[in-house]
């Protein structure tokens, strides 16, 4: 029998009115006009595409787990205390970047206009034009992964301001390694790394002269359920996502919140504290210190030993005359 | 200047943390620069402006109400959004206040730098790609 398409926001809504009940194959079958076999189907897409979806023979069908983001379960975990990061979050289906919103937003607000207040968080279901370092592309399929931007207005000099990189970096880090047992690392100076594989990137983009920001926007994105498909050929082999590394969906809204939770507190330290704290804790989650690497700063290729980083955060190469380099940006590829 | 006397300064140079030195000396200016990033020596040799020159006195006039443009933070210095992209602004560019003329990265910090004022572009004062320090010039820009 042929059926009529059906949608999967359709089925979703069925099992989500039903809340952690059961609901039959019939049943939806019934509501929706179409056959047993067409709901099966869908339910197995469903899965697929990162939907817990429980199934019992003589239940039904019973919804454990949502991978949309669930921008109302978000608001509530982060609702219980005042906070700045989640203060106020704004979703959007698909955008350009979520960095661009937030710039634009944020820009808006610093020059007097409506604007938004500090920790402001975008957050989007995907990207069509999710943006990695001097302008690369983030690979930001919608429905499966978390790309968020947060703004901050930290009031420091911007010198001071690259150890927010390294600070969402733990904050991060820490999220995913209390909801995971992914063994997740950094790769200085914010990359999100299982092995040698990328789960996550950070870009943050400031605006400031040269006493003070005038605001910066953190970019995070972490591939969730990302699959082999998602991808480019080309970064296939140099990308994961939590799916792939724990064999199963897991909750985008979850990782949504533990990182926004992560980033509230960091800030806090970060502002009360200083930056000891978070260089500290970033070189207890860092896989590249003592490492053998290659730097790539434009067109040269240096390779030494990741020593340290210094107190701006920045990479302290031992080169092979000894001599010892300040690296403030390039690639890093860990040799061994 | 003689060969020997360049020879020597530039040996002086060699085994401190000086990075830069620069002599006057019968009507010669003498410029060396030894690039902290790439460790090499760069030597430049100008013939000082003649006071006489009406043309240059303008020069200098002008230069002083240039505007400088500083980097605010150590990184690396990009003229443009992306390797493949345009150059943000060429030398002779009219500018206006707000137009972004570079980034300066650190850490993938990304600081794009916007101009202060209405202006042209008069000089470019670092590569593409090069490390720059705290408050080292960048851009000089004639006011409009």
């Amino acid at each position: 029998m042929m059926s009529p398409k059906i949608k999967n926001e359709a089925v979703v809504d069925l099992l989500q009115k039903k809340k952690s009940a059961f609901v039959s194959g019939t049943e939806i079958a019934g509501a929706l006009g179409v056959s047993r076999a067409a709901v099966w189907k869908k339910i197995n897409r469903l899965k697929k595409s990162g939907y817990t979806i429980e199934a019992s023979r003589a239940k039904g069908y019973r919804l454990t787990e949502v991978p949309g983001l669930s921008i109302e379960e978000i608001r509530n975990a982060l609702s219980g205390r005042p906070r700045i990061i989640g203060g106020e979050i704004i979703f959007y289906d698909t955008v350009s970047s979520t960095n661009t919103i937030a710039a634009e937003l944020a820009g808006k607000a610093s020059s007097g206009g409506e604007g938004c207040t500090e920790g402001t968080v975008i957050i989007a279901d995907g990207q069509t034009g999710g943006r990695g370092r001097r302008g690369r592309a983030w690979v930001s399929p919608p429905g499966k992964n978390v790309y968020m931007s947060i703004i901050v207005t930290p009031g420091v000099p911007p010198v001071q301001a690259a150890v927010l990189t390294l600070m969402t970096a733990v904050a991060c880090a820490s999220a995913i390694r209390r909801l995971s047992p992914v063994p997740v690392s950094i790769k200085w100076p914010n990359d999100l790394m299982v092995s040698d594989r990328k789960l996550g990137g950070i870009l943050t983009e400031i605006k400031a002269d040269m006493d003070r920001i005038s605001y910066a926007v953190i970019g995070i994105g972490v591939n969730i359920n990302l699959e082999v498909d998602d991808a480019p050929d080309d970064i296939r082999s140099i990308a994961t996502s939590l799916k792939y590394e724990t064999g199963r969906p897991q909750s985008r809204t979850k990782y949504a919140i533990e990182i926004l939770d992560e980033m509230e507190k960091w800030y806090g330290i970060f502002m009360k504290e200083g930056k000891r704290p978070v260089l500290e804790e970033w070189l207890r989650l860092t896989s590249t210190i003592g490492k053998t690497v290659n730097v790539t700063i434009g067109d040269t290729l240096l390779t030494g030993t990741a020593e340290k980083i210094n107190d701006e955060g920045m990479l302290m190469l031992r080169l092979s005359d000894n001599s010892l380099k300040v690296i403030s940006s390039g690639d890093v590829t860990v040799l061994r | 200047m003689e060969l020997e006397d360049l020879k020597e300064l530039i040996g002086l140079l060699k085994d401190t943390d000086i990075t830069e030195v620069q002599i006057e000396k019968d009507g010669i200016k003498v410029k060396v620069k030894r690039d902290k990033f790439f460790g090499h020596l760069e030597v430049q040799q100008h013939a000082l402006p003649e006071k006489k020159d009406l043309r240059k006195e303008e020069e200098i006039e002008t230069e002083g109400r240039l505007l400088t443009v500083t980097s605010p933070i150590v990184g690396t210095f990009y003229r443009s959004p992306s390797p493949d992209a345009e150059p943000f602004v060429e030398i002779g560019a009219r500018v206006k206040k707000g137009q972004v003329l570079c980034i300066i990265e650190a850490m993938k910090l990304m600081n794009e730098i916007e101009s202060e004022i209405d202006g042209v572009i008069v000089r470019i004062l670092v590569e593409n790609g090069h490390p720059v320090e705290y408050g080292e010039p960048l851009f000089m820009i004639d006011p409009i």
